[in-house]
């Protein structure tokens, strides 16, 4: 073997390995979820106008009516949308004067709008996984849902 | 893609649950506890701005503090659940409405 084809060896075990190597940390760091940097910048910042659960419960009612518009069967369900918004966003702070609830409810609904806005990218831009995450959703009993 | 016949409008959904808010009827003066940056800037700049006779020192509410946005938590090797998003994501990147319930709704 010539002193150039063991370093051409060399580097070529080098590539892999980092190849590799940056592979394994991908994985272990994180599953690169899509869009994140667009929800940072979308809300990352945001004040606390929701609890934990209330806003992991629009997030979620977000990405139902995203896969309604970018799934094939899963249209929403007029009646049990507007009762789980309604669930997701109750009760609102205490003690709020009438011009401070309308703020308020603006700020929820503009937070939905920008989710709803997101996951309608995040689908368009991968159907197949997309709509096949909502597909367990739908597909799991003990898991509510707001599709017909 | 479905029909548009099949969709219902979100906006007609978001009317109604509009008209299912609660409204307060204490209307207690109390901007600084009032929620979103937006309103909560606002209000701080004008109250600064509009005043000579202001005191010299402002209180205001600590907000409570957020997660990093980046901090991770896994609940099993496939799952990553982001507490500053409330939502979790699949293996390849997907939200989770499943997982997002069962760790953050539950």
């Amino acid at each position: 073997m010539t002193a150039l084809s063991r370093l051409t060896k060399l580097l070529l075990c080098l590539a892999l390995g980092a190849g590799l190597a940056t592979a394994a940390y991908a994985v272990e760091d994180g599953n690169d979820r899509k869009l994140g940097d667009a929800w940072e910048d979308a809300i990352g910042d945001q004040e606390p106008i929701l609890t934990e659960k209330q806003f992991a419960m629009l997030n979620n009612l977000a990405f139902q009516a995203a896969a309604s518009k970018v799934c094939d069967g899963f249209a929403l369900d007029h009646d049990k949308f507007t009762a789980a918004m309604t669930e997701a966003v109750s009760p609102p702070p205490p003690d709020l004067s009438e011009d401070e609830a309308d703020h308020w409810e603006g700020a929820v609904l503009i937070r939905f709008g920008t989710s709803y806005g997101l996951l309608l990218a995040e689908g368009n831009d991968d159907e197949e996984d997309f709509c096949a995450s909502a597909a367990d959703l739908k597909a799991d009993a003990e898991m509510p849902n707001v599709w017909q | 893609m479905t029909s548009l016949n099949d969709k219902v409008p979100i906006a007609a959904a978001l009317a109604a649950i509009s008209l299912c808010l609660a409204t307060p009827s204490a209307a207690k003066n109390n901007t600084a506890a009032i929620v979103g940056g937006i309103i909560a800037g606002a209000a701080i700049g004008a109250a600064i701005s509009s005043s000579v006779d202001h005191p010299k020192k402002v209180y205001v509410p600590a907000p409570a503090p957020r997660p990093a946005w980046d901090k991770v938590y896994k609940p099993n090797p496939n799952i990553w659940c982001y507490p500053a998003q409330r939502a979790c994501y699949n293996r390849n990147g997907v939200y989770s409405a499943n997982w997002t319930n069962k760790i953050y709704v539950r």
